[in-house]
């Protein structure tokens, strides 16, 4: 874990501590990667997890005494449904970093406004295609 | 409970709405259309936000039982492995659409005198073929002419560039020697009709910031408004009423506020697609249709078609910057759309190659499938694929069936305590087969263009985008809703102009043939203004 939690008024410091545990056992820094518990990137996962208090709340007091790292080697474990929240709001919360992306060699910005380039199509790969017959049925 | 009157009435204000309101607007009869969503506004579209993959999957999602807008409804798909796709707005489902814009060929028109099946329609190709030249003309539809798939026909605007995904799969197809050609895409590749071009956003299934995709709200609207056409929003109609003469007099609606209004029109014209349409005709009952209106066939909500859809995904060694380019628009093949002697189903389908999907997207689908490990590994497991994908959709013709329909869920209510469509559907064993086979080639020329570790899925689930056959048109009031020129065999001054007139599916996206018809049917409305209820 990178950074130090505290309460935020939804959840607590524990809470807090548990949720980013289990965010950097999905998303671990590693390979010159910033891990899903790195300060920005956590900010945002509470943020988002807000809405979810309570399932939150519950799935994380299930977990208590859980060596996790252990039992999410099992896809069970990791289908809960409490769990698949979490992953589905740590991965969108992780990949949509800037940093993040830039790290993957994305631009880190949003599509729009500046949109991207493409080369032009050399269409002379259609040469084979404009050979051939018509295809379709005539009626 | 206010009473206004109209000359014409259209219910809803996406892809056929829209066009059928342009073309009626040179009549300069009074024309308001009732649409119950909202005006969109591009600045808020996902892709102008670094979160645009998580909103694509929330407010901007494809279901309208996942996104729960207020301008929704809900759709009881329990009982279909197929559930339905969807956007409520000016534009419809083109706020969402991928911008796929393929015509039928001509023998989709003929499929029981060709091949035994189904039903032919009472037009043909030739018919409709000056109307799809003006709609591509007034949406912007960018290509290649010389199409062999295709009877010769001019496209607008030069096509989307293929990038490194489509030029990497159409090297697949050389090598295996089929068909594949640029798409028809409804996408302004240069500056076209006030809309800017095309800067390669990618995502455009969940809206086009940039204004380039010939969503319905931006091509055929504004030319229908400033010729006089009112559009109303936040507008639901629950009801289509009839006279004594089993006319239809008007509608009900529930304004913005909810507050119940009632409207009087000469003529009404239906474009609410093809679940949304038989919704409105079998809440519209009364003594003199008591089992919906215009429905004295009984075939109001039956023979639903989607297209039932497979992905064909593969890995390559190689970055591919499939993020850049419209996601959905790159090349297709019809090597296998015309029925073949050698197959075990009859009709066809079409691939559209798919360009790559962004970080948040690889990264949970790669989790959910056991490809990218939680943990130690995770990074090293989503570097192996993230970008370096492609795939396709197999888009298969789906046949008429009676047993597939739209009914009234009898507890499901809107909003407005307005009862909602459930669906009843099954894959036929054609479907079935022609899914395989369409799977089986695309895995064939995705390991042609130097993929590894294919994968696929079939049916997609969440991909029913297109519905239609709910009404369908024909000549014989007992074996159709509407006769050969979208007039309600029963009610004669009740238009239907969406897919629900389709006849049989085809094997290819429906929203170009969708406009065109609506084209044909103004065409032949205004043709007939002198008479028009004989």
């Amino acid at each position: 874990m990178t950074e130090m939690v505290v309460t935020d008024g939804v959840f607590s410091a524990e809470q807090k501590k548990q949720l980013a545990g289990l965010a950097e056992i999905m998303i671990p820094p590693a390979d010159g990667m910033p891990g899903a518990g790195a300060k920005e990137i956590f900010t945002v996962i509470c943020q988002r997890l807000r809405d979810h208090q309570e399932v939150v709340t519950a799935g994380l007091e299930s977990l208590t005494g859980l060596d996790v790292e252990m039992a999410a080697r099992e896809p069970a474990f990791r289908e809960q449904p409490f769990l698949q929240l979490i992953q589905q709001v740590v991965v969108s919360s992780y990949y949509e970093n800037a940093a993040v992306q830039v790290a993957l060699g994305l631009e880190g910005r949003p599509p729009y406004p500046d949109g991207y380039e493409l080369e032009p199509t050399d269409w002379r790969l259609l040469e084979p295609v404009r050979r051939r017959e018509k295809l379709y049925r005539k009626v | 409970m206010s009473t206004e009157r109209v000359d014409v009435l259209i219910i809803g204000a996406g892809a056929s709405g829209a066009a059928v309101a342009w073309s009626l607007a040179e009549t300069r009869m009074k024309i308001l259309c009732l649409e119950q969503g909202d005006w969109m506004n591009p600045a808020e579209y996902p892709t102008t936000g670094m979160d645009w993959e998580t909103r694509s999957q929330g407010e901007f999602h494809i279901s309208p039982n996942v996104r729960g807008r207020d301008t929704d409804y809900p759709i009881n798909e329990d009982d279909s492995p197929i559930k339905v796709a969807n956007f409520n707005a000016v534009g419809g489902s083109t706020i969402l659409y991928a911008a796929h814009y393929p015509r039928f060929h001509p023998s989709d028109f003929r499929v029981r005198t060709l091949d035994g099946v189904a039903d032919d329609w009472p037009i043909d190709y030739e018919t409709l073929a000056p109307w799809y030249a003006e709609n591509d003309r007034m949406t912007g539809v960018a290509g290649l002419a010389g199409d062999p798939a295709y009877p010769d026909k001019e496209v607008p605007l030069p096509p989307v560039p293929l990038g490194k995904p489509g030029e990497t799969l159409a090297r697949g197809f050389n090598a295996r020697g089929w068909h594949w050609w640029p798409s028809d895409s409804a996408i302004a590749t240069v500056p076209f009709d006030g809309r800017d071009q095309c800067i390669n956003l990618g995502h455009c299934v969940s809206g086009c910031s940039r204004g380039a995709k010939g969503s319905a709200d931006i091509t055929y609207w504004p030319h229908a408004i400033r010729s006089g056409v009112e559009l109303r929003t936040r507008c639901r109609v629950r009801e289509i009423t009839v006279d004594r003469k089993g006319m239809a007099s008007g509608v009900i609606y529930h304004d913005g506020q909810g507050k119940v209004q009632q409207l009087e029109a000469e003529v009404v014209i239906l474009a609410c697609n093809g679940i949304g349409t038989p919704r409105i005709l079998l809440n519209s009952k009364s003594p003199l249709f008591p089992d919906g209106l215009a429905n004295h066939s009984g075939l109001v909500g039956r023979n639903l078609m989607f297209h039932p859809y497979a992905w064909v995904q593969g890995v390559f060694p190689d970055r591919l910057e499939g993020y850049k380019g419209p996601g959905g628009c790159s090349i297709w093949s019809q090597e296998f759309y015309e029925t073949g002697q050698d197959r075990d189903f009859v009709r066809g389908y079409t691939m559209e190659m798919t360009r790559g999907r962004g970080p948040v997207t690889t990264a949970l689908g790669g989790m959910m499938s056991g490809q990218i490990p939680w943990g130690k590994g995770h990074h090293q497991a989503f570097r192996e694929v993230f970008d370096k994908t492609a795939g396709m959709v197999v888009i298969c013709e789906d046949l008429p069936e009676a047993h597939n329909r739209v009914t009234l869920d009898p507890d499901l209510v809107d909003s407005d305590g307005i009862p909602a469509p459930k669906i009843d559907y099954t894959l036929s064993e054609n479907s079935l087969r022609m899914l395989a086979h369409g799977v089986a080639r695309g895995e064939e020329v995705l390991r042609a263009a130097g993929a590894t570790d294919v994968v696929s899925q079939s049916p997609l689930t969440l991909a029913g985008w297109h519905n239609m056959g709910t009404a369908r048109m024909g000549k014989d009031p007992d074996r159709s809703v509407v006769n050969e020129w979208g007039r309600s065999h029963e009610v004669k001054n009740l238009f239907i102009v969406d897919g629900s007139i389709f006849v049989t599916s085809a094997g290819v996206n429906p929203t170009c043939t969708i406009q065109a018809l609506a084209l044909y049917i103004a065409d032949a409305m205004k043709k007939r203004l002198a008479n028009l209820f004989d």
